[in-house]
């Protein structure tokens, strides 16, 4: 876990791993989903309103940015790419979550990481 | 949970780039504390929400009017130069805002709402009342900082003859220094200052949890003939203040405490 620092409507990257409630990463399978919301924990609560950003494995945003999960067979880190014109929200420090649609779980969506997610003015 | 700070903010004020869950916690615990105390200082929840309230608050029928008595060829009279504070309504939570339209009731027999068929008739805001609106936000709202509502002839002074609802408070950009018109950032300053000296209270003083791992303030420990050295500079910071805020988040809280809702109420 690390400070992600990103520019307002610059590309921003990132790899993650999705881990348990014990901290060992994750291997998912293929019904899984993954997501990834940036915003104040206030403004999230339980779904996605008010998140500044909210995209999910499998449904690129209309801009592009994509949350490409990977399976475990080469890797374990999932990609996270936002497209500039998704970070088109006021500069500040939000919470970057990630959560886990996990398919032998009944379909309910859990927030399994935060990390501190920084977004300077370019 | 905070409503204002997000623990992202405090977690980087205080170099915490990987929280262990027990630091999350504490933090976040820390947050809700601070904001707690900020409100209690201001005196209103800073947040902006739609709010129903009743006014006057306290009963001022029975104060004294300043005034003196005159005289015409028929009859005495009495002319009233001020009395309390009924020249002006002074809501709690600042600042006002116009982007949702206020609805204001007047019922002299009102008796807070609890009167069957009470406050049936709005008052028409232009022509009835008017707060002191000081200028526009970013999106051309109007906004009134202090609070206060004047009206067309006196206010009532029998307490609950007033019902208000009202937008009042900051949007989270606001907050956050985030709008240009208008900016509270100061009040998520202070409450990310309080947040922080909180957390490090808790953490500075919790049950070690990690082998050899040594606290900030602590500077020697043994376990022979157990002892341990303080820093003192390290904790006159951590624990000088034994008031609910530092003077430092007084500070930037000054220009926003409603001063006058402490006063007629």
């Amino acid at each position: 876990m690390a400070v992600k620092a990103a520019q307002r409507l610059r590309n921003f990257a990132t790899d993650v791993n999705i881990l348990d409630g014990d901290g060992a990463v994750l291997t998912l399978v293929a019904d899984d989903e993954i997501r990834a919301r940036i915003g104040r924990s206030s403004e999230i609560l339980d779904d996605d309103t008010g998140a500044k950003f909210t995209v999910t494995s499998g449904t690129p945003t209309a801009a592009g940015s994509v949350f490409t999960k990977e399976g475990g067979t080469i890797t374990t880190q999932h990609r996270l790419r936002i497209d500039a014109a998704d970070l088109d929200f006021d500069a500040g420090t939000y919470t970057l979550f990630f959560d886990l649609n996990d398919s032998t779980d009944g379909d309910d969506w859990k927030t399994v990481g935060r990390e501190i997610f920084h977004l300077e003015d370019s | 949970m905070g409503k204002i700070t997000d623990i992202a903010e405090v977690l980087l004020e205080m170099g915490l780039e990987s929280p262990s869950n027990l630091e999350r916690s504490v933090v976040d615990s820390a947050i809700v504390k601070a904001e707690a105390a900020v409100k209690r200082y201001l005196n209103y929840d800073p947040l902006r929400a739609l709010r129903t309230e009743y006014y006057p608050q306290m009963d001022q029928s029975n104060l004294p009017a300043r005034g003196y008595w005159e005289s015409n060829s028929s009859s005495a009279y009495l002319v009233r130069e001020s009395s309390a504070s009924a020249d002006e309504l002074q809501l709690q939570h600042l600042p006002i805002r116009s982007n949702v339209a206020m609805i204001l009731s007047i019922d002299t027999n009102g008796k807070f709402d609890t009167v069957s068929g009470a406050f049936t008739t709005a008052s028409v805001e232009g022509t009835d009342f008017w707060p002191r609106y000081d200028g526009l936000d970013d999106d051309g709202n109007k906004i009134c900082r202090d609070g206060m509502i004047l009206s067309s002839g006196r206010w009532p002074l029998a307490a609950g003859s007033v019902k208000i609802i009202y937008t009042a408070g900051y949007t989270l950009a606001e907050l956050h220094g985030q709008k240009s018109l208008v900016d509270a950032s100061q009040i998520n300053d202070a409450i990310i200052g309080e947040a922080t000296i909180k957390s490090k209270k808790a953490l500075a003083t919790k049950k070690h949890i990690v082998a050899g791992f040594v606290s900030g303030v602590i500077t020697a420990e043994r376990m022979g003939d157990y002892n341990y050295a303080v820093d003192p500079a390290t904790a006159a910071k951590l624990f000088g203040s034994s008031l609910d805020i530092t003077s430092a988040s007084r500070e930037k809280l000054e220009n926003f405490v409603n001063c006058g809702w402490t006063i007629t109420n």
